[in-house]
């Protein structure tokens, strides 16, 4: 026994493989206990506030955490690969100042200016993958170097203060629907699919969550490593990116201070989600529960009429217990299987 | 050796009818031991037999669900510092030093202020030294833990133990990680510690080792104790009997349908470890490489797949030049390798069997980008059949499975895969005994198929039987190329020694 978590070999066990799991309740608490959590949250949120259960605020509540879940899905990748990515803190800000920037002052046209934008933005994830798998420097290092790069030339680019006005582009994006649903909810909705069928049925997933698992043995099977931890980056950017587009639109300002600090809670909201800060577990629905929480934290704060400064506090205890129910649940699940052994 | 008899003394360690379930399985099911002062007692057993379990309930980690564990006749306080205080020490496979503290502070751990808060250096040292004077000359009391060889840092850890007025050293697979002066000096200091009255427990899966050191022997079996009886009562044939339930299997005998030259190895170099390496493999053929621990059979084995690159040299495959530069590239060329670090570089232990064994093959179940689940699934299930891979199921998570199913799922990856090349590094290691005849089996069937096979194995009982030349490996340099029928293992041995005094075990 070489191994100390080596299940010994004993007739309870079958030379059989089965391919189907029996059905097994805790399965699903073990896969997403957070959904469990989100429901208490949600009906104690109910009998507190009236308003709670609108549609319109629960449409309220998807649309703010709509850009939060974009770049908590690109952070995804990055925290499965064991990686940890700062710099999203940084790139909305750089996309905000210059897609506004570049046709306020350079006068290129709406479009030109968003694409150079990401462009941009997707860049420092280049930067990201290349320092941490070339040069060997630590993710979070790298990251926290390439943040406030970003944020420094957004900063001095725009001179420190928001640019005006923002096109009609911006206005007409904001209010965009699509059957009566925000452009930006659609888009989560759409990222996330993409995302879970990259994760699960592709060659590239696959290889990610082996290479978060295990590097060295990812490379001892063929796997090129650095080319996957370096896409991760870029995916995580990307998503930054696109993020920093859609706070443009909702701020109506081009300001270096979009969505400053906001990295820390991109992070909370994957590992909320279940995905392991260690590499090699995580998945999309996860990452979605995790921004949603976090999201109706800030909702209870301002239907309740609580001082605004408190949603921090508040936020800290719900990730604490969020913590705690997946140790317990975890318990649950092994007393679940212990009783059916027996 | 030391002469006990059960009747005349009380055993120090006394465990009747032990007990311990977890979830889905029982780890032991009434488990025996009888453990007397002044004597080596081994505990034997496959992986799974409940060996681990029998000594984590003995040091406190485990508490048993029935039976009795008593310590010179006081019930064991079921905790590790209870069992610590009532004289009970283990010695891990795994380094157990704090890697950052000193030699001193290590040996009195976690006592560096007995009388008060202030640790007072030179008392510690002084302390340290009285313990580790008696197993090992000259050591820095000093210097950080981090620095000492895998043998002395053992010592180490013994000197823990002392420290602590242990009674009882568990020995946990104590030589996986020594050279083969180091496991000389550790059998000697054993020796002298059983004869100082110290009830030692050594649990190892090297037989020989086993019979050389041990007064009793105990065998474990599916969590039960079979069989307990004087070492010189047993063969190591009777102890595999006894583990095993029944009789394994002979190894398998030689391939002699030869095919073209597979792979072709031309004057490979690289730093100091791999000089001028040359030789040739055919299809069907068992090439094993031995010598002793780090004389760069497993520098030649990655060089050759490519996760470290050459100095100089080329490697031929199938007649073409390779270029090796990742083991991606070493793949791309048909070259499949078993590592011999199985847990560091083999398995994702948190990926299911299924993703492990698809893992080096994701770019044939894929197709337009997407992988096919269903190929995944079957590709599983028909390894699991042909294999005999056991575990729950195809989506259990590896690293719950034993050491040979481990080894079984990622030779299943380059069967799958097809490799002209398959290199082997120690497969059989930290394998029960079961697992190894079936795993050769397995590799025989491989190179049937018409791979050429380069067999890295440390253990010459096993490959001398199973392979068609021998390169004898020393300082790097490919010394001699043997044929099968000019081989014994002395011949090896003196190879490999270089004449010196050394012995393989």
């Amino acid at each position: 026994m070489n191994q100390m978590t080596g299940a010994p070999p004993t007739e309870t066990e079958t030379s059989t493989p089965k391919t189907r799991r029996r059905f097994d309740p805790t399965r699903l608490l073990q896969d997403q206990g957070l959904i469990i959590v989100v429901l208490i949250f949600g009906i104690i949120m109910a009998s507190l506030s009236p308003t709670f259960l609108t549609p319109t605020n629960l449409m309220n509540l998807l649309l703010q955490a709509s850009i939060l879940g974009i770049m908590a899905l690109g952070m995804t990748f990055v925290i499965i690969g064991a990686g940890i990515d700062l710099s999203v803190g940084g790139i909305p800000a750089i996309v905000s100042v210059l897609t506004i920037g570049l046709v306020v002052r350079q006068e290129l046209p709406v479009w030109a200016a968003i694409v150079i934008a990401l462009l941009v933005g997707v860049a420092v994830g280049c930067v990201n993958g290349v320092a941490i798998t070339r040069m060997g420097i630590a993710p979070l290092i790298a990251t926290l170097g390439t943040l406030s790069i970003a944020i420094g030339l957004a900063f001095a680019y725009s001179g420190g203060t928001s640019i005006v006005p923002v096109p009609e582009f911006y206005k007409a994006l904001r209010r965009a629907e699509v059957f009566g649903i925000p452009i930006n909810i659609i888009l989560l909705v759409v990222l996330a699919i993409v995302a879970h069928l990259v994760l699960t049925r592709t060659a590239f997933g696959r290889s990610l969550y082996a290479v978060g698992g295990n590097p060295q043995a990812a490379e001892m099977a063929g796997i090129r490593v650095k080319r996957i931890i370096f896409f991760t980056y870029v995916i995580s950017a990307a998503a930054a990116a696109l993020a920093g587009v859609l706070f443009t639109a909702r701020l109506g300002a081009g300001s270096p201070q979009t969505a400053s600090g906001i990295e820390l809670t991109v992070i909370a909201a994957v590992v909320i989600g279940g995905t392991s800060l260690f590499g090699g577990r995580g998945n999309v629905l996860g990452t979605l529960l995790g921004a949603v929480l976090i999201t109706m934290v800030t909702n209870a704060i301002n239907l309740l009429g609580v001082p605004t400064a408190w949603d921090r506090v508040l936020l800290g205890v719900v990730i604490l217990i969020a913590a705690l129910i997946d140790v317990f649940r975890l318990r649950l699940h092994e007393r679940w299987t212990s009783r059916k052994a027996t | 050796m030391g002469q006990v008899t059960e009747t005349t003394t009380r055993p120090v360690v006394h465990m009747e009818g032990v007990v311990k379930r977890f979830p889905g399985v029982v780890a032991l099911a009434e488990a025996d031991l009888h453990l007397y002062a002044g004597e080596v007692h081994a505990l034997v057993g496959e992986n799974g037999a409940g060996k681990s379990s029998l000594i984590k309930v003995l040091s406190g980690y485990y508490t048993p669900d029935a039976g009795l564990v008593e310590i010179d006749g006081e019930a064991l306080h079921h905790s590790v510092v209870g069992a610590r205080r009532q004289g009970v020490a283990t010695i891990h496979q795994e380094r157990q030093l704090i890697p950052d503290l000193t030699v001193a502070e290590n040996v009195v751990l976690p006592e560096w202020a007995p009388s008060g808060v202030w640790v007072r250096r030179r008392e510690l040292q002084k302390r340290a030294a009285k313990t580790l004077d008696e197993l090992i000359e000259d050591v820095d009391l000093r210097q950080p833990a981090r620095m000492l060889s895998p043998g002395v840092g053992q010592l180490v850890e013994i000197a823990r133990g002392l420290a602590q007025n242990a009674r009882v050293l568990i020995f946990d697979e104590p030589t996986t990680a020594l050279s083969l002066s180091e496991r000389e000096r550790l059998f000697e200091t054993i020796a002298r510690l059983r004869d100082a009255g110290l009830a030692i427990l050594y649990v190892s899966h090297n037989l020989e080792e086993v019979q050389r050191l041990a007064d009793r022997i105990t065998v474990m079996r599916n969590g039960r104790t079979v069989e307990t009886g004087l070492a010189d009562d047993f063969t190591v044939q009777r102890m595999v009997r006894s583990m095993v339930g029944r009789d394994v299997r002979a190894l398998p005998s030689v391939n002699e349908n030869l095919g073209e030259t597979v792979i072709s190895v031309r004057g490979i170099s690289r730093g100091r470890r791999v000089r001028d390496v040359s030789f040739e493999v055919r299809a069907g053929e068992i090439f094993a490489l031995v010598g002793l621990e780090g004389s760069g059979r497993t520098e030649v084995a990655r060089c050759i797949f490519g996760v470290d690159r050459l100095d100089s040299g080329e490697v031929w495959v199938d007649g073409k030049k390779v270029e090796l530069k990742s083991a991606a590239s070493g793949i791309a060329a048909g070259i499949g390798l078993v590592p011999e670090e199985r847990k560091r570089d083999g398995i994702f232990p948190i990926l299911t069997v299924r993703e492990n064994i698809s893992i080096s093959l994701l770019d044939r179940i894929v197709r337009f980008g997407v992988l096919s689940l269903r190929k995944d699934r079957t590709m599983a299930r028909e390894s699991f059949e042909a294999l005999d891979i056991r575990a729950g199921s195809t989506d259990s998570e590896i690293g719950t499975l034993s050491g040979g199913n481990q080894q079984k799922a990622i030779l299943a990856r380059w069967i799958n895969r097809g490799c002209s090349v398959l290199i082997l590094d120690e497969p059989t290691k930290g394998v029960d005994v079961g697992a190894k005849a079936e795993i050769y089996a397995l590799i025989k069937q491989i190179a049937e198929r018409g791979s050429a096979i380069i067999l890295i194995s440390s253990d010459l009982d096993e490959c001398l039987p199973v392979a068609n030349r021998f390169g004898v490996m020393r300082s790097g340099e490919l010394v001699t190329v043997l044929d099968r029928g000019d081989v014994t293992k002395e011949t090896i041995i003196a190879i490999a020694t270089g004449d010196h005094e050394r012995s393989v075990t």
